[in-house]
């Protein structure tokens, strides 16, 4: 366990960050040099992120302090299994989005491509910006960075509708973290003296003396201010983002933006708070609570929806609470499963949008009630979209069992037998809102006057799909590597070894 | 009892067998048709070819394993015993000479390559279950297998297979979530979901009872045993012919033989601690055997007529473990391989009738012989081992599960005069196969063809139905031949039953006395 001084964090931040110029100087004249830049800055993101796996599995942290602005106030980057983590997770799926997007917004002959890409860009340079932060100032900066990068490209449209959700969006996110994330830091800081995340939680320190019940309110702050994990009801902004693009509702609205939320979720649970604080002031099993609730209910409001990416989005809310629910036991298997389920959810949601976006692209189709037969015209697109809704709802041979599996025996561990029907419960009700999306698309019959031809969306976005699939599926079988990471998050959060 | 360990070898053997239908089931869709159809029954026969591999190992007593750790709690493991040998052996033996059959059968079928990506999906699964050495990776398989089978039962994409179809999946994934419960308890109280070592754990905590009946009624789902039992008479004959072989020969028995593991898993570590449960168990059995038997017998359809007596079938399998003695679980072993061999037939059997004159009612097969008269010679004698006539290898399965019921009254399991009981039923039930097997050899023979031909069901093989005539309308050989292996095997394992016995002796000799 050594720590080493490395500026890569800010390299890979760079990469994506710094790519928006020739974005923007290639222009809508130059579509392929452009999309080339996008292409680019997302592998060399990912290579970047990847270059720092080894030294991370060999159990040593990645440091690199950039600048102390005021004391207390540093500019500093970590990074650690977890954020390799979801560093990887989020750089390879921008690679796929990358090329799924040039297939969608060209098609679609969508306006104003280059600022949706320039903005994608600084979106991403964001959520790497999350995952490698060291304190949580900086995790606060990049945080807000993804908001205001995400805010028009929620607008993108600019329809009033387009306009009205992006509204809804700044309101719910940037509204929640200036009210109460930012209260929260400044407490955090009045009691702790410092914003620097530490394994073993930073209320724990010798000179701290405060009592239980600032420190509840202070964790309830930090779970209200974060908003972007969407945990009801906290979660209105989800939905109504959906009037994005649909890359954006793939990668920025099912990994990105809300991995960042519960990523968040999860360094002020186990790094700000810790283990042994959180079970000592029974928090922990009051968020699981929480997050059982709204698993329960967005799956309830998931059955409603008619419209597909709708749908996809209560789905989102109900599966992010599976990670908050897992960390929030504070055992090893619960923290194990939590954490393996950002990858799980990441690969599997990525799928179904990315499907989502292909029936619209094809066939100009949004709602389930249209969806009859659309596996005769579209047959990868919807056995795509069959894979990632076997893992939605836990069922092997896809990777979503993976995460299950773990959360039930971290419930076993923290003796929460209740939260096992929970996860039970949630299982039936996934079945109940994606099979019958599948059992229509392969075996009803097509609407009348529709031909039953192969009428696939463009193979820029076919093949991307593919992969999100097959990597659905293969997380199950070899996931040594997420599994690697996960553990040591579990094992310096323990202390174990 | 259960120190004793089998040798074990270190070998990929088995995950070979699970690996190789998988990876044809992706090359499928860049094959036509009938290559497709070929490429099936080639991928399970190089699976056979690598079960046969094993032999020389299970022969002398190893056990074959492979492990794969993945993570703390995530363990693939792979394992060959002379159970998942006996039971791997008949599924992909079946399994190749039902894809055989299927090359002339489906040729006139739609999404025939649809079919046979499920086939080898379902085909993975069933290796995948029985080839494991932990609940694990079972449940990943016996999961698969659910699913990937369901696209089998509905392939036709009429509105009563998809109605059936329903049943059958929403069925497996309840039975599902109640295997996964006790699989998790399992883990969580023994600390291993290893087969051979669960036992230990459980044996008089006090929720085994919970964790046992989830298993009964999670494998159960799949065996078709009462009450579980009832999406099955729906769904088996809707498939298409070879598919309900399978369905009702092979994958009925992943659930039969996660009856057999978890059963004996418990049990074997404690006999005198598991009495209720092997009462229990006693109890389904003969009902599942009489009410299977007694709906047969008022059955008009043959292919559901079949279903419901591989109901009855499975009772015998589940009567055969309830016993808890030596020979019972003999008879309960060996009759998951001679099932297999017998339904595979006669459900094959249906389908050539079916496919060559397009009548599948049983009032209409009167006279049948005469029109086709090797398949219904293949027909007679699946039939004649079903009612449990020497020297078929019904009558061998039988024969252990009578010795094996006294012995269970010798060693004190059974009541003082239960063995005479249990022999009595069973007779009872042969009378009861005998009254529905019977007339159809029978009628079959010597039954006046019916004039009324107009009755004939339209399906999508009915366009070869024609007047009886004097022409011989045996179908093609590609048909014919695996019929006639399969026929012959119920007679050639009857006559010659020491391979089967053999194993099955392995496998109740490391349940009851510890490998010796």
């Amino acid at each position: 366990m050594e720590i080493i001084q490395s500026a890569k964090p800010l390299y890979a931040i760079a990469a994506a960050l710094l790519s928006v110029l020739p974005i923007c100087v290639s222009g809508e004249k130059r579509k392929n040099l452009r999309e080339f830049w996008t292409i680019i800055a997302s592998l060399m993101t990912f290579a970047i992120v990847t270059s720092m796996v080894p030294e991370i599995l060999n159990g040593n942290t990645l440091e690199y302090a950039v600048i102390t602005i005021v004391p207390g106030l540093e500019l500093k980057f970590r990074v650690d299994a977890l954020s390799i983590l979801f560093a990887e997770t989020a750089s390879f799926l921008w690679i796929a989005t990358s090329f799924y997007s040039i297939g969608y917004m060209r098609a679609l002959k969508e306006r104003a491509q280059t600022r949706f890409f320039s903005y994608f860009a600084v979106a991403m340079a964001g959520a790497m910006g999350v995952a490698f932060s060291a304190n949580l100032f900086t995790l606060f900066l990049f945080y807000e960075v993804i908001t205001f990068s995400t805010f028009p490209l929620v607008a993108h449209k600019e329809t009033p509708q387009a306009i009205r959700s992006s509204r809804i969006y700044l309101v719910y996110i940037f509204g929640a973290s200036v009210l109460f994330l930012l209260f929260a830091i400044f407490l955090t800081y009045a009691v702790a003296g410092t914003l620097e995340f530490s394994s073993g939680g930073v209320f724990a320190g010798e000179g701290v003396k405060v009592s239980n019940a600032v420190l509840t309110v202070i964790f309830v702050l930090f779970i209200a201010g974060l908003a972007k994990s969407a945990m009801i009801p906290f979660h209105g902004w989800l939905p109504a983002a959906m009037v994005a693009p649909t890359p954006v509702s793939a990668l920025l609205h099912a990994v990105v933006v809300v991995k960042a939320g519960v990523f968040s979720v999860i360094r002020v649970v186990l790094y700000i708070f810790g283990i042994d604080l959180l079970s000592q002031l029974g928090l922990g099993i009051v968020l699981v609570y929480f997050a059982s609730f709204t698993i329960i209910v967005a799956s309830i409001m998931a059955l409603r929806q008619d419209n597909l990416k709708a749908r996809l989005a209560y789905s989102t809310i109900s599966q992010l609470s599976y990670i908050i629910l897992g960390v929030a036991l504070l055992t090893p298997n619960g923290i194990a499963g939590g954490i393996i389920h950002i990858a799980v959810h990441a690969f599997s949601k990525i799928t179904l949008f990315f499907a989502a976006g292909a029936i619209y692209v094809a066939q100009h189709k949004t709602r389930v009630s249209e969806l009859n037969g659309i596996a005769k015209q579209m047959p990868f697109t919807m056995i795509a979209f069959t894979i990632g809704s076997l893992s939605m709802i836990g069922l092997p041979p896809t990777s979503g069992f993976i995460s299950k599996w773990y959360l039930f025996f971290g419930s076993i561990e923290a003796h929460q037998m209740s939260i096992i029907i929970v996860l039970l419960a949630s299982m039936v009700l996934n079945a109940f809102y994606f099979l019958p999306i599948v059992y229509a698309a392969f075996f009803k019959e097509l609407p009348p006057g529709e031909k039953a031809e192969r009428d696939e969306a463009p193979a820029f976005m076919v093949v991307p799909i593919m992969i999100t699939a097959i990597g659905t599926l293969a997380l199950l079988f070899w996931p040594s590597l997420f599994f690697e990471l996960a553990g040591m998050v579990v094992a310096s959060v323990t202390g174990g070894n | 009892m259960m120190e004793a360990q089998l040798t074990v070898v270190n070998s990929i053997l088995p995950l070979l067998a699970v690996v190789i239908p998988l990876i044809a089931a992706v090359i499928i869709p860049w094959l036509d048709d009938a290559g497709g159809n070929w490429f099936t029954a080639l991928a399970a026969a190089a699976s056979l070819v690598v079960i046969l591999m094993m032999y020389p190992y299970i022969h002398a007593g190893n056990a074959l394993e492979k492990v794969f750790d993945t993570g703390a709690m995530i363990r693939f493991s792979f394992m060959a015993d002379s159970l998942s040998f006996l039971v791997g052996l008949i599924s992909v033996f079946l399994w190749m000479l039902a894809s055989v059959y299927g090359v002339e059968y489906m040729r006139k079928e739609h999404a025939q390559g649809r079919y046979n990506i499920f086939s080898l999906l379902s085909l993975a699964g069933m290796l995948g279950v029985v080839f494991t050495k932990n609940l694990f990776t079972l449940y990943i398989f016996f999961e698969l297998l659910s699913i990937a089978s369901y696209v089998m039962v509905v392939h036709e994409e009429t509105r009563e297979a998809k109605s059936a179809g329903l049943t059958y999946i929403a069925m497996g994934i309840g039975g599902g979530l109640f295997l996964l419960l006790s699989i998790i308890a399992t883990y969580a109280i023994t600390g291993t979901g290893d087969l051979s070592m669960i036992g230990v754990g459980l044996t008089g905590h006090p929720l085994m009872p919970f964790i046992f009946f989830g298993y009964l009624i999670g494998f159960g789902v799949k065996a078709g045993i009462f009450p579980v039992h009832v999406w099955l008479p729906t769904a088996h004959p809707v498939a298409p012919s070879p598919a309900s072989a399978l369905l009702s020969g092979v994958m009925i028995n992943a659930g039969a033989y996660g009856i057999l593991r978890t059963v004996f898993a418990i049990t074997g570590s404690s006999i005198t601690n598991t009495l209720p449960m092997g009462k229990t168990l006693l109890v389904i059995a003969v009902i599942t055997m009489f009410l299977g038997s007694f709906l047969a017998i008022v059955q008009t359809d043959i292919k559901r007529l079949l279903a419901y007596s591989s109901i009855a079938q499975m009772g015998y399998i589940v009567l055969g473990a309830s016993l808890l003695s030596p020979l019972g679980l003999i008879g309960a072993v060996i009759h998951i391989f001679h099932h297999a061999l017998m339904k595979g037939t006669l459900f094959l059997v249906a389908g050539a009738f079916i496919h060559q004159t397009g009548l599948r009612k049983v009032d209409d097969l009167r006279g049948i012989g005469r029109r086709m008269p090797l398949t219904m010679t293949c027909f007679s004698m699946a039939a004649l081992s079903m009612i449990g006539v020497p020297p078929f290898v019904g009558f061998i399965s039988k024969w252990y599960l009578a010795i094996g019921a006294l012995q269970s009254e010798t060693r004190g399991i059974l009541a003082p005069g239960g063995g005479v009981v249990i022999i009595g039923f069973l007779l009872l039930s042969s009378l009861l196969n005998a009254i529905y097997y019977g007339p159809l050899i029978v009628r079959g023979w010597l039954g006046a063809p019916e004039e009324n031909i107009n009755t004939v069901l339209n399906n999508s093989h009915s366009s070869r139905v024609s007047m009886p005539g004097n022409r011989n309308e045996d179908p093609r050989w590609v048909m014919l031949v695996p019929l006639f292996i399969l026929a012959l095997s119920t007679l050639g394992f009857g006559i010659f039953p020491q391979l089967s016995v053999g194993l099955a002796k392995a496998v109740a000799s490391f349940y009851f006395y510890g490998g010796h």
